[in-house]
């Protein structure tokens, strides 16, 4: 299944093949992981928002109308993120999330750790603070590769608004790491 | 002529910040990103800011990336198993629904709601509920089978 193209698999999916769709599942895990966590901060929460996006976007693949499988399952993901971070707003665990930034242990890390870990964090929490749509439209950007005009189908808005969050979103971050000397 | 209070060069300045993402990303048109990238050469400020933009931009991208040490995975036979069990609900409800509703218009057939020389407003109405009568019998009929052969279909799993 690995070498198998996407449309198929998603063609295959539609179908009932549960086979198919946990090879998608394995194509694009690691994005939406990453991009839950960005997200969220926290990698249990993370998982757990993971698991949930899968099993509806199995739910729903019925529904996919062609277009970009990635960007239909990152939409899926910030849904998710978002009921999360509501869930986490009604519990009042906001400023929890925000100040113990849950990072894995180094273990957690694939790539060579260039950043020292105080840099990580920082970046992390920096990017916490952002407000949601704008921390959504710099991830999706970043971390999930979508160009504007998926972003702006993400995040059921228009062009234009896209731009202006990731703009905004970048200048809040560049000061926040400014102000915490991280930049 | 360089001046600071130059409303025209402030506005510029501005509308060159406000692209200045877009331009990092190469979302604007061709004519756009020239116009952006002359500004930039002449004006020092606005590159500053577009090198701290950078600079933001890369270090987010050298953010280690995350492992799980779960392997997230649709359980075919839960799926499976779930999916028979929503199918079996939805037609055992509707079989519910459309049983009650048959038994409502025996009850007023019964008492003779319908007949041609009652009082009742819905006198006159007999062909129309033998009709209706046939037809949800008929339906119950279907979805009992339903039922029966997706029982049957779980059985044999």
């Amino acid at each position: 299944m690995n070498d198998v193209e996407d449309d198929k698999l998603i063609r295959l999916s539609q179908q009932g093949s549960v086979e198919a769709f946990n090879a998608l599942i394995e194509r694009y895990q690691k994005e939406a992981l990453n991009i839950a966590f960005r997200m969220l901060g926290n990698l249990l929460d993370a998982e757990d928002v993971c698991q949930v996006s899968w099993l509806s976007a199995w739910k729903s693949i019925r529904n996919f109308r062609g277009g970009s499988f990635r960007a239909w399952e990152l939409s899926i993901v910030s849904n998710a993120c978002r009921d999360e971070l509501r869930k986490r707003k009604r519990k009042r665990n906001m400023e929890t999330s925000i100040t113990d930034c849950s990072l894995p242990s180094t273990d957690g890390f694939t790539d060579d750790i260039v950043l020292t870990r105080e840099k990580v964090e920082a970046v992390q929490k920096a990017l916490l603070q952002l407000p949601y749509e704008q921390r959504l439209a710099v991830i999706l950007r970043v971390y999930g590769d979508l160009n504007y005009k998926e972003i702006s189908k993400v995040m059921k808005c228009p062009l234009g608004t896209v731009r202006s969050r990731l703009n905004r979103g970048l200048y809040y971050l560049r000061d926040l790491l400014r102000d915490g000397e991280s930049l | 002529m360089k001046t600071w209070f130059n409303p025209f060069i402030k506005s510029e300045c501005l509308r060159t910040r406000a692209r200045l993402t877009s331009y990092l990303d190469c979302e604007l048109s061709d004519k756009e990103q020239q116009e952006l990238k002359l500004h930039l050469k002449s004006c020092q400020s606005c590159c500053e800011e577009y090198n701290s933009l950078r600079q933001t931009i890369s270090l987010l991208q050298h953010m280690p990336e995350i492992r799980s040490e779960h392997t997230f995975r649709i359980d075919e036979k839960n799926v499976t198993k779930k999916t028979c069990d929503r199918k079996l609900l939805i037609l055992s409800r509707t079989a519910a629904v459309v049983a009650i509703i048959l038994v409502l218009v025996c009850i007023g057939d019964l008492g003779h709601l319908f007949t041609p020389t009652g009082d009742s407003p819905l006198g006159g109405q007999f062909w129309l509920v033998r009709g209706v009568e046939l037809g949800l019998l008929v339906a119950l009929i279907v979805l009992i089978s339903c039922i029966l052969v997706e029982l049957h279909r779980q059985r044999k799993r």
